[in-house]
């Protein structure tokens, strides 16, 4: 424990501690211990949802996936002993799920495609409801990949569907067409519906 | 919140990219948000059965002008199903200014007869005078198109043409700044000489009697592929790295090149080429770092003859920087008849070669032919791989299985790295 410089000493100390961060209460997690024993502490950040839960993740994680929590970090208006970075538009349910997707895509990164894929795949299974969430949250914090794959995923929900079932899909309950147009639309394009 | 309470612009970005017609036209018809959203669509892609069922009385050509007119800024317009002359007219006279892409199949090419019509399909597409890009597919080019030059035009694609020379000229002479030229599947061919000072990627496929004349003029050419001709000139070569010339049906005869420092891929293929082109060209590339060659004769007329033999050491010796090698069937044979490998010098390397693949077909001379693979093993320091594919071995008697045991001992003694296919 020769190299270790003054933050992680500070680290380390404060791993042994449960402390009040920003209203919550925050327990370091196990392995930041003894990665800060070895002396090359893994740095965590603090977000916190619009229902005030605190979520604690690897910075490089974070900052490798969202531009936005990167330029934080980099313009210095984070302080990593005091601050967390409220996210008031973003809800637990999705900011965990945010979470997991980057810290995901961060270890598994040398997987291939195929397998990624299918992670992928199965992590956007989520009604439209919970992706249209993730989708802000992404635009939000603007995840690029993230945001991409929604996209994807949103292109493919319309692609080849009846107009009936777009809307169906979409929650479109009002069109906005007059009673001429809509009928016109019929007229000219009758097995889309 | 739900997907009704996308922002517009998060609507617009994602309806943007939708591109085939058919969900274009269904989004339209979703909401009034939605239409509003698909004006900001891109590229339009109209499959070749778009409208092979339709629905309403309206043609085809009306249908693609009302989705066209829908959209504020058309990029790329993509149509493989039929239209006629009077229906393109009328689509780029709506976005000809915007259209940066354009991709049409445009004739039968089993009609015998080019339609009559004034303006013609090709003459209408000089309406779009801002392309990027343009791709056809199935053009009959026998009457020289109206164009004005096409400033920003910088890749063209033919594939599957019947052209006729003078009309291929004056193509060209309308795109002056190609960066990329693909003339793939092009028949009627005889003699074709391109200057084009931007041109980086060419690749030429001329179907026919395989005796084309190319002469190509382009300072700046890097990658080069040629099928279909028999003389073949192009003097300034100081950018090229990549080189391949083929010749299924004709005699590769006269190959001119400017030097070739800086060329990194060379494949020589065909039925038939001249001795001395292929001297030419092996001398030519001497910096080459993979190099593939596949002729199955040579001769200077008619006649197919066999290869003269190649000195092993001196081939080596003439491309140091030979990191991949592929040879095939009558080529190896001549590596392997000159026994330099006698006498060789003892500071004598393959110094870069990492992966070799041979392929052999008769097993005649197979000594020699051992022998030379073995050279390449014990040469060739730092070789990795060596795969051996054997085709259509003519086997007459034990020869034949005797050359394979001979082949299995060797793959047997070096197992890491020879491969049998």
């Amino acid at each position: 424990m020769t190299q270790l410089d003054r933050l992680s000493v500070y680290h380390w100390l404060n791993a042994w501690c449960i402390k009040p961060v920003g209203g919550a209460l925050v327990r370091q997690e196990p392995e930041y211990i003894l990665l800060a024993l070895m002396g090359s502490p893994l740095k965590k950040i603090m977000l916190c949802s619009s229902e005030k839960e605190i979520f604690s993740v690897e910075e490089q994680v974070m900052v490798q996936h969202s531009v936005i929590i990167n330029n934080m970090i980099e313009d210095g208006s984070y302080n990593h002993e005091e601050s967390k970075i409220p996210l008031d538009c973003v809800d637990s349910k999705t900011l965990k799920k945010v979470i997991d997707y980057c810290t995901h895509h961060t270890h598994h990164h040398n997987d291939n495609q195929e397998d990624l894929e299918a992670w992928d795949a199965q992590f956007l299974n989520v009604d439209s409801n919970g992706l249209y969430d993730l989708l802000m949250a992404a635009n939000y914090l603007e995840i690029r990949n993230l945001l991409d794959l929604i996209y994807g995923t949103i292109k493919n929900m319309i692609k080849g569907k009846k107009i009936d079932e777009i809307r169906r899909i979409f929650n479109i309950k009002d069109h906005g067409f007059t009673p001429e147009e809509e009928e016109q639309n019929r007229k000219e394009y009758p097995h889309f519906y | 919140m739900s997907m009704e309470s996308l922002p517009d612009a998060l609507l617009q970005y994602i309806l943007s990219h939708i591109s085939n017609a058919r969900d274009v036209a269904a989004c339209n018809c979703v909401s009034k948000r939605w239409k509003d959203a698909t004006t900001y669509v891109r590229t339009l892609y109209f499959p070749r059965n778009s409208f092979d069922n339709p629905s309403s009385g309206e043609i085809p050509d009306n249908i693609v002008q009302r989705m066209v007119s829908n959209v504020v800024k058309l990029e790329e317009l993509v149509v493989y199903s039929p239209f006629s002359p009077s229906g393109l007219a009328s689509w780029l006279s709506l976005v000809g200014q915007s259209l940066t892409q354009l991709e049409l199949r445009m004739d039968n090419l089993a009609d015998n007869q080019a339609s009559r019509e004034s303006p013609s399909k090709l003459d209408c597409i000089g309406a779009a005078k801002n392309l990027v890009s343009l791709k056809l597919w199935g053009v009959l080019m026998i009457n020289s198109p109206k164009w004005d030059v096409f400033q920003n035009l910088s890749t063209l694609e033919i594939i599957g043409a019947r052209l006729e020379d003078p009309v291929l000229t004056v193509v060209l002479l309308a795109c002056p700044y190609l960066k990329r030229l693909l003339l793939l599947g092009c028949e009627g061919v005889r003699s074709i000489s391109i200057e084009l000072p931007y041109l980086e990627e060419c690749k030429l496929d001329f179907y026919g009697l395989g005796n084309c004349s190319l002469s190509l003029i382009s300072p700046k050419i890097e990658s080069l592929e040629v099928q279909g001709c028999s003389w073949i000139r192009v003097p300034e070569t100081g950018h090229l790295k990549k080189l391949s010339i083929s010749n299924s049906s004709g005699r590769v005869y006269m190959i001119d090149f400017g030097n070739l420092n800086v060329l990194e891929f060379l494949s020589m293929r065909g039925v038939q080429w001249c001795w001395d082109a292929i001297c030419k060209m092996l001398k030519l590339a001497s910096e080459v770092k993979h190099l593939f060659m596949k002729v199955e004769f040579t001769g200077d007329f008619e006649a197919l003859q066999p290869f003269p033999e190649i000195d092993f050491v001196e081939f080596f010796n003439s491309h140091p920087k030979l990191r991949k090698f592929d040879i095939h069937g009558a080529m190896f044979a001549a590596l392997c008849q000159r026994n330099s490998l006698k006498h060789v010098d003892p500071g004598f390397v393959i110094p870069c070669l990492e992966e070799a693949v041979i392929t052999v077909r008769s097993p005649l001379n197979a000594e020699q032919k051992i022998s030379t693979l073995e050279s390449l093993l014990k040469y060739g320091k730092n070789l990795r791989t060596m795969v051996i594919k054997i085709l259509q071995m003519k086997s007459c008697h034990t020869s034949a299985d005797d050359f394979f045991d001979e082949i299995c001992r060797l793959r047997y003694m070096n197992h890491e790295k020879v491969r049998i296919e």
